[in-house]
């Protein structure tokens, strides 16, 4: 084997060169891994607003909140439910909830669309992953209204002590809620009857219901739809938030890896580029390494071992930028509710790790040929050259 | 030997490397096409918007209605010469999203009236409006699921409870390319007039759609309306339909300027890789160049040489991505069509095409500067020993 330091060596001696390439390399790589964070980012923040013990009670055939409803009647029968866990008082945890969406005034003189949720006395019980930080959970019977963490600063009545307007009346926030990262963080939660009676909307929209322990989820979801008394459908809290980000992420995803597709083709003829061109000014030097008794497989793997640090250090390059985009938090319209969904660039260890293996792919693509060509060479026409 | 000739000679030198440089320019411009027509397709309603055409929707959202009973009062107001309402239905053919395309119920009477880019042949325009089930189908949506007249399609609803069987009346194309001809339309009075509709549901609009007399004067009529309506349970907003559909574009902004910030990237990977090349080569000629030089030629010529090649292979790899992307982008949009819905024919704009060939020109000249000034600033002398 050709010793790893003359490729290292060789490498810094076209530093020019060198750079150009795994600059281009590199951004490859920060595409691609900043669309799978982004994409991971979106999945978590929906994903992360659900509870494994509960339930969401939908209208049969609703793929949203939004788009369902329920009768005040049907949430009565589901409390009565034998696995429903109980709160704190003694009363079952289910909740109706009212949805709407409001346009609210957003940063920048732009609006947003937002979830208002209309909540129950159990809804806080029952959604234990939702926790005030700070100031209180709004009064019952009240038009007070709690905003998630990531609307705190939208607009300037968008805080603690602030008042929101909409459908025409006053809605003073007295409390911030955090939800784990999740969809939560992106709605307004009010009191559920006064919610309605704004909104002229007299059913629920969905029911969330809490069961005992997790493993009861299952033949809960099988109960609902097999009851003969309602035609509604449940579906496990999780599965149901993972659902609602489905659209856009596989949006992100489908855009993002086909641009990274196309871009590696790109980065890789770049790297052919600058490998033929090494191969080439080398002819000589490969020659003597030939001559003194390196064997051609030697010689073949001695390039492509050059052009595979070349891809890795693109790859760390890459993934090192796209670790930056941590700080960078996106607000956008999710196309599937119509309301906004808040979620950052999530980096995991198996994404790294794939930029890191893409960009040395790339790099050992790059290097295959010139390989070849290199190894082809005979020793008598190298050392005359 | 002319200039041109001797351009062409020294591209041609390394054959390969030219070859390959080219295939990765075409590729970056066919990325940078594919990315731009990406963003034009979330303008592409803010795009054939109307000047004459105002949306009046509900102030609290788009997404709550507004009573039926509005339509008389706004085509009453001076300054309106026509009125029709839409409502968004969101029906799906199967129980997932998976077959997922826009449907809206609108007013069969009025609809083209406000919307005359919808062009139909007369008499299936006719007998949509005879049947209060009557559908109209955009005709990329009707050859992606081999519709025409007569068909029937259900779709289940989602806001309305259910299934709802239409006929296909008509097959719709666009005035111009603009229009989205992957939709459906059907007469609203076929769910209001239903008794399976729950009377909350009933006689209600999702959104008005106004047509002017004067564009000039659409501000005003937009403030008469919600003047009209200011004291009343439903309040409105009345905007251009331009400011409407912007309206969407800016909720989505993070999505358009991640886009429009990857393109840039595209760019400079081109940038990166035919700066390279050029790099290369000028490095490998510096004695020719020297003695260019040494015989006589300005530095200003030697640089011209040396620009002349990377706008040859500008124009060359825009011409070769100018003519794959079109065809890349038509084979993306039938791969993503079962899972986010059908998008328009022709989606890749002329001019789009023309922003990106001279985005490239303009990027391998960037990337010829540096090589160029590096051929120059080199004394002959040096030049001359130089061995590359």
């Amino acid at each position: 084997m050709v010793p790893l330091f003359y490729n290292a060596r060789s490498l810094w001696a076209r530093r020019v060169s060198t750079g150009l390439t795994v600059v281009g390399l590199g951004l490859v790589v920060f595409v691609f891994s900043s669309v799978l964070m982004l994409a991971h980012g979106i999945e978590s923040a929906l994903a992360s607003g659900g509870d494994p013990s509960n339930v969401v009670v939908l209208r049969k055939g609703a793929t949203s909140e939004l788009v369902s409803g329920i009768e005040q009647e049907a949430v009565r029968i589901l409390s009565t439910d034998s696995q429903v866990a109980s709160g704190p008082d003694g009363l079952p945890l289910v909740a109706g909830e009212r949805v709407a969406l409001l346009t609210l005034p957003g940063g920048r003189a732009r609006s947003m669309s937002t979830t208002a949720r209309g909540i129950s006395a159990e809804s806080f019980a029952a959604r234990p992953e939702v926790r005030i930080v700070s100031g209180r959970r709004p009064r019952p019977g009240t038009n007070e209204v709690v905003l998630g963490r990531s609307l705190v600063g939208t607009s300037p009545e968008a805080g603690l002590g602030g008042a929101l307007t909409f459908a025409g009346q006053r809605w003073p926030v007295v409390g911030v809620i955090a939800a784990r990262g999740g969809a939560f963080e992106s709605e307004v939660w009010a009191d559920a009857l006064r919610l309605g009676a704004a909104f002229g909307r007299e059913d629920f929209s969905s029911a969330v219901v809490r069961l005992r322990s997790p493993v009861e989820v299952d033949a809960f979801v099988k109960r609902v739809e097999a009851n003969p008394r309602f035609t509604l459908e449940a579906r496990p809290e999780p599965a149901y938030w993972a659902d609602q980000g489905s659209g856009l992420a596989t949006f992100i995803r489908v855009l993002g890896l086909f641009v990274s597709l196309v871009f590696s083709v790109g980065a890789v003829l770049g790297a052919m580029i600058t490998m033929y061109a090494q191969v080439a000014t080398r002819v000589a030097e490969l020659g003597m390494l030939r001559a003194v008794g390196f064997r051609r497989r030697s010689v073949l793997a001695s390039v492509v071992v050059e052009s595979a640090m070349l891809g890795a250090a693109g790859g760390v390059l890459g993934a090192l930028g796209a670790l930056a985009t941590r700080w960078i938090h996106i607000r956008t319209l999710n196309f599937q509710t119509f309301a906004a969904v808040s979620f950052g660039f999530s980096p995991t260890p198996a994404i790294l790790l794939g930029a890191l293996l893409f960009g040395t792919a790339m790099g050992i693509l790059g290097g295959l040929l010139p390989a070849l060509r290199a190894a082809r060479l005979s020793i008598l026409d190298a050392l005359r050259a | 030997m002319s200039y041109v000739g001797f351009v062409g000679r020294n591209l041609l030198r390394n054959p390969l490397r030219l070859a390959l440089t080219l295939l990765a320019g075409a590729v970056g411009v066919t990325a940078f096409i594919f990315l731009s027509t990406v963003v034009d397709l979330f303008y592409s309603k803010a795009r054939a918007a109307q000047v004459d055409r105002l949306i009046v929707r509900n102030k609290v959202s788009f997404t709550q209605p507004l009573p039926l009973s509005y339509a008389a009062r706004i085509a009453a107001l001076p300054g309106v010469t026509a009125v029709t309402h839409e409502e968004y239905f969101g029906g799906t053919l199967g129980d997932t999203r998976k077959d997922f395309f826009a449907n809206f119920s609108v007013d069969p009477q009025t609809f083209l009236e406000v919307f005359p880019e919808f062009v139909a042949p007369p008499q299936q325009l006719a007998a949509f409006r005879g049947d209060p089930c009557g559908a109209l189908v955009g005709e990329t949506l009707a050859r992606r699921f081999g519709w025409k007249p007569g068909d029937r399609v259900t779709l289940k609803g989602q806001f309305y409870p259910g299934d709802w069987t239409f006929n296909v009346r008509g097959i719709y194309t666009g005035a111009h390319p603009g229009v989205n001809t992957a939709a459906l339309m059907f007469g609203y009075r076929c769910i209001n007039e239903s008794d399976r509709l729950a009377p909350s549901l009933k006689d209600k609009a999702g959104i008005y759609a106004v047509r002017v007399d004067d564009p000039a004067r659409s501000a005003e009529v937009a403030a008469a309306i919600d003047h009209l309506f200011d004291n009343s349970p439903f309040p409105t907003k009345t905007e251009s339909e331009k400011s409407f559909q912007l309206g969407f574009v800016a909720m989505t902004s993070a999505i358009v300027t991640a886009v429009k910030g990857v393109s840039s990237v595209v760019l400079l990977i081109i940038l990166l890789v035919i700066g390279n090349t050029l790099a290369m080569g000028v490095r490998e000629r510096t004695r020719d160049l020297a003695t260019l030089r040494a015989l006589g030629f300005r530095p200003r010529t030697v640089v011209a040489l040396v620009m002349a090649e990377s706008a040859v292979i500008g124009l060359c790899s825009a011409a070769l991505g100018v003519t794959a992307a079109p065809v890349l982008v038509r084979l993306f949009a039938k791969l993503i069509a079962a899972r986010l819905g059908t998008l328009p024919e022709h989606l890749t704009r002329g001019h789009t095409l023309w922003v990106s060939a001279l985005a490239a020109v303009a990027v391998s000249l960037l990337a010829g500067v540096g090589p160029a000034l590096r051929a120059v600033r080199l004394p002959v002398a040096e030049g001359l020993r130089k061995v590359a």
